[in-house]
């Protein structure tokens, strides 16, 4: 446990140490979408799109956005883990 | 490499004609992605009897950090590390195939990085493709101890992962309408290859280097769980 939250802390600095210098431009498929000059109707637009919040500074709107994700997904796939887990201590009960 | 919503649209918001091509390529990804998540998530039930959720949790934050992380590459474009080799061999196949769908879910659902509709196509570019590039890793290291192979497989399984994952994007998004008057496939597929080629050599180098370092600490790791390589190595998860 004590090396999970070491890597998970690890993880935490390493983004926060790197965002500033992360490209800013478009990636392969934004690229040729952009190009063929095709109209995109997106049917969900996301609820911090581009990974920004409106906090003004570019740098820390990223940075909390990607802080938000990070909790989010720790804690979906925590819970997912934990269920997956959970059922096979079931089985196991049983099967004694 | 994600595909953003709207990119592929089964109906022209116009003409109201149905895009064909479209709408293929949205259920063909679906139908194909949604077995293989269903069957990743039976086997991490019945297949890892440790408890999974620590590890699962932080190899998912990880990766989603690495995916934010872009770098640049020649002609303006950007790329992300992928993921899927490092985390299948850290969570095994079936659990890093979960970890990588929960990551892209997320991606999709609140910073709109991906689309819902064409969250099949992503899903199976980068999860499933991912997750089974850790049977070839296997298939190339067989049971040998040998460091060196050990690195070379996961060079050669992570590369061509990102190779194939980049050739189903371009033929995703080659074929459909958008792409109709600016060249499809032939502008598509190249285009995907170049960029992902590189981003393939980089992922792969550093996926070898890393999990070379846990595989050498791989008796200390025992207890805390690097799951993918213990099964990697034949060993019982209880």
């Amino acid at each position: 446990m004590k090396r999970l939250i070491l890597v998970f802390a690890l993880t935490i600095v390493t983004f926060a140490v790197l965002l500033p210098f992360v490209s800013t431009t478009p990636d392969g498929v934004q690229k040729l979408t952009a190009n063929s000059g095709s109209q995109r109707q997106p049917v969900w637009g996301g609820l911090m799109a581009n990974y920004s919040i409106a906090l003004g500074d570019p740098y820390i709107s990223t940075l909390v956005a990607g802080l938000l994700g990070i909790g989010i997904i720790v804690a979906t796939t925590f819970a997912l883990g934990s269920i997956a887990s959970r059922k096979k201590r079931e089985d196991t009960c049983k099967s004694i | 490499m994600h595909i953003p919503d709207g990119l592929l649209i089964p109906v022209n918001p116009v003409t109201h004609a149905l895009n064909v091509a479209d709408t293929l390529v949205l259920v063909i990804t679906w139908a194909v992605t949604l077995p293989c998540i269903i069957f990743a998530w039976k086997k991490t039930k019945t297949t890892y009897s440790k408890s999974l959720a620590g590890t699962l949790a932080v190899t998912s934050a990880l990766v989603f950090v690495l995916q934010m992380l872009t770098f640049p590459v020649a002609g303006g474009t950007s790329v992300h590390i992928l993921g899927g080799t490092l985390v299948a061999l850290i969570l095994g196949p079936y659990a890093g195939m979960l970890s990588m769908t929960m990551v892209l879910g997320m991606q999709a659902f609140f910073f709109a990085d991906g689309g819902l509709l064409t969250f099949g196509a992503n899903a199976l570019n980068m999860a499933v493709i991912g997750s089974l590039s850790f049977f070839l890793v296997k298939l190339l290291a067989g049971k040998s101890v040998s460091p060196k192979r050990f690195a070379f497989s996961l060079f050669v399984a992570t590369f061509a992962a990102a190779t194939l994952t980049a050739l189903l994007t371009g033929v995703e998004i080659g074929v459909s309408q958008a792409f109709v008057n600016s060249g499809g496939l032939s502008l598509t597929v190249p285009s995907m290859l170049s960029v992902y080629t590189v981003e393939g050599l980089v992922e792969a180098t550093l996926t070898s280097v890393v999990a070379t370092a846990l595989m050498a600490s791989l008796p200390s790791l025992q207890a805390s769980g690097v799951i993918g390589l213990r099964m990697l190595k034949g060993k019982d998860l209880r």
